[in-house]
């Protein structure tokens, strides 16, 4: 895993770790200052970077990701925090990327404008445990910034097939102490 | 943690994160969407020292877990 021929100006922050092809191999989205990578792994501890065709390999200032499956259709979306705009003046410029079928993305962040706020952290947690995983960003350049949590209101015909599961060491931390 | 169907399809991996991404940090419980209702088996895979060690819960009901989560700690 090495993408030659970057320039020094575009890093790479924070990476995000999920199987988006739900092959069973864990695969790395590494939202980048420049164009994003998705490495699929290859099953044999070697990865190939399909951002390109997959569709999530745009051209942005990104720091964050995270993968959730938003729409319970049992394939991880991928949200990317990234922004645009001189200092002191940045602004959001996030993408939500609706997994589709495990092989390729469709940026929807224009259907749901109000989660474009956020431009470094991201997490997805299912903080009513109501089935739908919900959305949590962090606004860092805006004059006040911010730390926001978007309520997933997914119909509720698809709460059923649902279900999370915590994984605990035997001292691991609970829910309740987390 | 690996999900497969009662067949042994698998159905995806997901990671536990302990912390991860960029101004965040995370014990987030797992989440696996699922198109089905139908029972699944679960397997999680705990780090060790000598290796992982593998455990499995089968026939898994998911509808039995709406609202909840299944927890399954490491045996000792």
């Amino acid at each position: 895993m090495e993408t030659k021929g970057r320039a020094r100006d575009e890093g790479g922050v924070g990476c995000a770790v999920s199987d988006f092809n739900n092959d069973g191999h864990l695969d790395i989205c590494v939202p980048n200052y420049g164009h994003n990578a998705l490495w699929r792994s290859n099953g044999d501890g070697t990865f190939t970077n399909v951002a390109a065709e997959a569709g999530v390999g745009i051209d942005n200032h990104a720091v964050g990701a995270s993968w959730g499956d938003f729409d319970n259709d049992g394939f991880a979306d991928l949200s990317v925090m990234s922004y645009e705009g001189p200092p002191n003046d940045q602004q959001p410029k996030n993408s939500l990327f609706h997994n589709i079928g495990g092989k390729t993305f469709v940026n929807v962040i224009d259907q749901v404008p109000l989660v474009n706020a956020g431009d470094h952290g991201v997490e997805w947690v299912d903080y009513n445990a109501d089935g739908a995983i919900d959305l949590t960003l962090t606004d860092g350049y805006s004059p006040v910034g911010g730390h926001f949590v978007f309520r997933n209101d997914l119909p509720p015909l698809s709460l059923p097939a649902v279900s999370a599961f915590w994984c605990l060491m035997p001292k691991g931390i609970s829910p309740a102490q987390a | 943690m690996r999900l497969y169907d009662a067949s042994g399809k698998i159905l995806g991996a997901r990671q536990v994160l302990t912390g991860g991404g960029y101004n965040a940090q995370s014990a987030t419980p797992v989440h696996f969407g699922l198109a089905s209702l139908a029972p699944v088996t679960v397997e999680v895979r705990f780090m060790a020292q000598g290796g992982a060690k593998v455990q499995t819960r089968r026939s898994v009901r998911p509808r039995d877990y709406a609202g909840k989560s299944l927890i399954i700690k490491e045996d000792r």
